[in-house]
């Protein structure tokens, strides 16, 4: 691999980081939506939509029931009253993203 | 542990509970605050069995506690369900791989089919790249 190449790869990760939560339980749903150094960007909403787009799975198995999961448990998060303005606008936001995926799946 | 076949999705966080009961009281509180609906498995298995796990990787000792779940991690990767093996694959194992030092040290703990699974979720997310010589592990 030639250096700008590397380089190319590093701004990818950069561009992707995922968000940060001041409260403890959207921060681990976060923890859990995204993987470190990964070269897919978008987390588990990004590896369903990899999934559908492509056909590739991880060893026949997808990502589809996870991120239903996950964006049940950001709606019930987001009944909550104490989640700060900025939690609750990241946590819509990765609502939105997994609902989008999902929709893309075929999921509703 | 339960028999393979005791075993059904909607099932697999009680027998979680049974195999790893260290996790109840995390999960007790998981529940407590999902509100009406108890929590998906993969809210289960990302939120109380990960942390716990990490956590167990990160000491030094422990190895009677990981080879207990790792033990029942295998068990639920061979099961037949593929709902069942994702748990595994794409909760438990991508995220042992965010971290490269906690994924070395839970290779030595990990069964043959966790392993596999191991490799696959690595190379999916382009953290490694695929073997060439037709073996997974």
């Amino acid at each position: 691999m030639d250096e700008n190449a590397s380089t190319t790869e590093g701004q990818d990760r950069d561009r992707h980081e995922p968000p940060t939560a001041e409260d403890p339980r959207l921060q681990r749903v976060i923890q859990e939506l995204f993987r470190a150094n990964a070269r897919l960007p978008g987390g588990t909403a990004g590896a369903v939509r990899h999934e559908v787009r492509t056909g590739a799975l991880v060893g026949g198995k997808f990502h589809i029931r996870k991120a239903i999961e996950r964006r049940r448990q950001l709606q019930q998060l987001l009944r909550r009253v104490d989640l700060s303005d900025q939690d609750r606008t990241t946590a819509q936001r990765l609502l939105d993203d997994l609902h989008a995926a999902l929709r893309e799946a075929g999921v509703d | 542990m339960r028999k393979m076949s005791q075993i059904h999705y909607d099932n697999v966080v009680e027998a979680l509970m049974e195999a790893v009961p260290e996790l109840r009281v995390g999960y007790e509180a998981e529940c407590r605050q999902g509100g009406d609906e108890p929590p998906g498995p993969h809210v289960i298995f990302g939120d109380v069995l990960n942390p716990y796990l990490l956590n167990l990787l990160s000491s030094d000792r422990q190895d009677a506690a990981l080879r207990q779940v790792f033990q029942f991690l295998e068990h639920l990767a061979n099961h037949e369900d593929i709902h069942i093996q994702e748990l595994v694959a794409v909760t438990v194992c991508e995220r042992l791989g965010d971290d490269p030092k906690i994924l070395h040290r839970a290779y030595k703990y990990m069964g043959a089919r966790t392993r596999q699974f191991s490799d696959e979720v690595e190379v999916f997310w382009g953290r490694t790249a695929p073997r060439t010589d037709g073996t997974s592990g």
